[in-house]
């Protein structure tokens, strides 16, 4: 039980990532490296925002560390990781795009992590924070497991508001130009939109969720440092996205699932050989990189490409699945054209 | 850096000041050791449709990147209602009504046909993703507006059939309508049209070019870069002819048949005018 709980808790963790990056990545077009980091600089900042002041004469050294609760944690966090990504993206996406843009961002979360990792001053370099208090542990007295169950609680609750926002903005006009912007800028500028601008919005917007997620998986784990993340799990997101459908947030929300969640824990049934500890880490990477490979080769929409919306008869925008997209069609051309 | 006189070798045949909506002064642009365009000076006039006819590598795909602020100009002017747009980008000349197309249709695959114009509403009508979150009542009543529109504008061009499937299932003529009905949507002052009959089929031509002189009817003043002379004789008011980056000739069709350098330079010596 305690293990499904703390499975489930990861995922969603995991699957609300997945979302923010979704929302560079599958709207706007952009591959950006340096998610992760903002994950990382979410979970640090709220790290020390909660912690109580460092204790030099046991070797700790980080910035802040004001001792305040979860709540403002949470919001001074997630506000750094917009600041943070407005300065970035603003930078690199001005003048940049496509791999030139990855390689710059993957510059910038490399450098975030020697940084991070190197200077201990800001987040006690190597050793990372740890022993951040629980969330609402002043309010809510919650025994161990009952504080498991709590986070579960928690993170579900993000997530579903995470999923309804990004549906309403999916649908809205903010999500159409976005789209537009990622399959053809230069056009979309040619009729007032600056894609710059589309662009900024959806990076900001992504890291803001990072830096979310970040928080709970603070939160999850009650520490962090260098050794618990590297820039390369951003890719692992990607595998999320391209399996379950570029651009669509259901899509995304079951594609992340299971190769999130469903494939780490596929992989502990196999018997590793003994002996080899990361046999089944290294083996589970193997069977993620495959799964991108052969979707993109297959099915490089994913399982559940992006909706796109039909006219419905009170003349409001009708967003159906396939099935039923195909059965209405069916119908329509039954009736003949003039019933719709 | 310029002379006021630019315009004045462009006016011939058309009277200046007089609904002049958009007027480049000795446009000058070098790729590396390339001059692409030297000395261009046009206007252009709101209800007429002006033509830009030259062979290729002439520099009239670089004169509307010019126009348009897809590339800058290393030398001269380009005023929008005499208001100097030289240090605007292709977005905010787009803002204030000039609108360019090209060669491409260059729609938007992976939205609906409706989307395709749709986005173009949203783009005049503001921005909305706070407004839909908080499902703010103006900006739904502005979204039913734009819908509404946007279907009257496909159906204008017999694209309703098509207004859900997605752009990319287009064929190459019904894109080409599709972005004719953005452009509809966008109702331009200024329209910067490139080679919009390229591969088009001689019947859907005719619509095209329908379509092209009812935008000047309504009040546009088009720009046509266009290889099909026939296409020229039908549309257009007055033509600029560009050879070499510079502009050759100007006036009427009928002018320019007349003008032995033009017919050299583009038309050749045998050339059926």
């Amino acid at each position: 039980m305690t293990y499904a709980i703390s499975v489930l808790t990861l995922g969603g963790i995991t699957v609300i990532l997945a979302m923010g990056l979704n929302v560079q990545y599958g709207w706007a077009g952009d591959l950006n490296l340096s998610y992760y980091a903002y994950v990382a600089l979410g979970a640090y900042v709220c790290g020390v925002m909660m912690l109580p002041p460092p204790n030099a004469s046991e070797g700790n050294f980080y910035v802040l560390g004001l001792h305040q609760s979860f709540f403002v944690g949470t919001i001074v966090a997630v506000a750094v990781c917009a600041v943070v990504g407005l300065v970035v993206g603003s930078i690199a996406l001005r003048r940049v795009t496509g791999d030139y843009f990855a390689i710059v961002t993957l510059s910038v979360t490399l450098i975030f992590y020697t940084f991070s990792d190197q200077y201990a001053p800001l987040f006690n370099g190597p050793q990372g924070i740890y022993g951040v208090p629980h969330a609402f542990g002043g309010v809510l007295r919650f025994s161990y497991s009952g504080y498991n169950l709590f986070l579960l609680g928690l993170v579900a609750a993000v997530l579903v508001v995470v999923v309804f926002l990004f549906e309403v903005l999916y649908r809205s006009a903010f999500g159409r130009t976005l789209r537009a912007v990622r399959d053809d800028p230069i056009s979309v500028s040619a009729f007032g939109i600056s894609p710059y601008r589309r662009k900024l919005a959806a990076y900001v917007l992504g890291s803001a969720v990072g830096g979310l997620g970040g928080v709970l998986l603070l939160q999850y784990v009650s520490a962090f440092s260098p050794a618990g993340w590297s820039p390369l799990e951003t890719f692992l997101l990607f595998s999320g996205i391209i399996v379950g459908g570029v651009g669509s947030v259901w899509g995304v929300l079951f594609g992340a699932s299971v190769v999130l969640i469903g494939v780490p824990q596929a992989v502990l049934f196999i018997p590793a050989p003994a002996g080899a500890a990361t046999f089944l880490p290294a083996l589970q990477n193997c069977i993620i990189g495959l799964i991108i490979l052969v979707f993109l080769y297959l099915r490089p929409r994913g399982l559940f490409p992006e909706r796109s919306p039909v006219l419905g008869f009170d003349g409001a925008l009708k967003w159906q699945s396939r099935p039923v997209r195909f059965v209405v069609g069916r119908v329509r051309t039954l009736l003949g054209e003039g019933a719709a | 850096m310029t002379s006021s006189q630019g315009g004045a070798a462009a006016d011939a045949g058309l009277d200046a000041g007089d609904g002049c909506v958009l007027e480049a002064q000795q446009l000058k642009k070098r790729f590396g050791g390339l001059v692409a365009v030297q000395d261009c000076s046009l206007s252009l006039r709101s209800h007429r449709v002006t033509g830009l006819i030259g062979p290729n590598g002439a520099g009239k795909s670089t004169v509307l990147d010019l126009l348009s602020g897809v590339e800058r100009q290393d030398d001269g002017h380009v005023l929008l209602r005499g208001e100097s747009i030289d240090r605007m980008s292709t977005h905010a000349r787009a803002r204030r009504g000039l609108i360019r197309t090209f060669q491409d249709p260059r729609v938007w695959p992976y939205l609906t046909t409706l989307e395709n114009v749709l986005v173009v509403g949203d783009a005049k009508s503001g921005y909305s993703g706070w407004a839909a979150i908080l499902r703010h009542r103006r900006a739904t009543a502005r979204q039913a507006a734009n819908i509404q529109r946007a279907v009257d504008v496909l159906s204008a061009v017999e694209l309703e059939h098509m207004r859900d499937r997605r752009a990319r299932e287009l064929s190459g003529g019904q894109a080409r309508l599709l972005a004719f009905a953005r452009l509809a949507m966008a109702n331009p002052e200024v329209v910067l049209l490139d080679e919009p009959l390229a591969g088009v089929n001689p019947i859907l031509a005719d619509r095209l070019l329908e379509l092209i002189r009812g935008m000047a009817e309504r009040g546009a003043a088009v720009l046509l870069v266009e290889h099909n002379m026939e296409a020229i004789e039908r549309v257009c008011d007055s033509v600029f002819v560009m050879s070499e980056g510079r502009v050759i000739g100007t006036g009427t069709w009928e002018e320019l048949r007349q003008s032995e350098a033009v017919v050299e330079a583009y038309l050749g010596t045998g050339a059926r005018v």
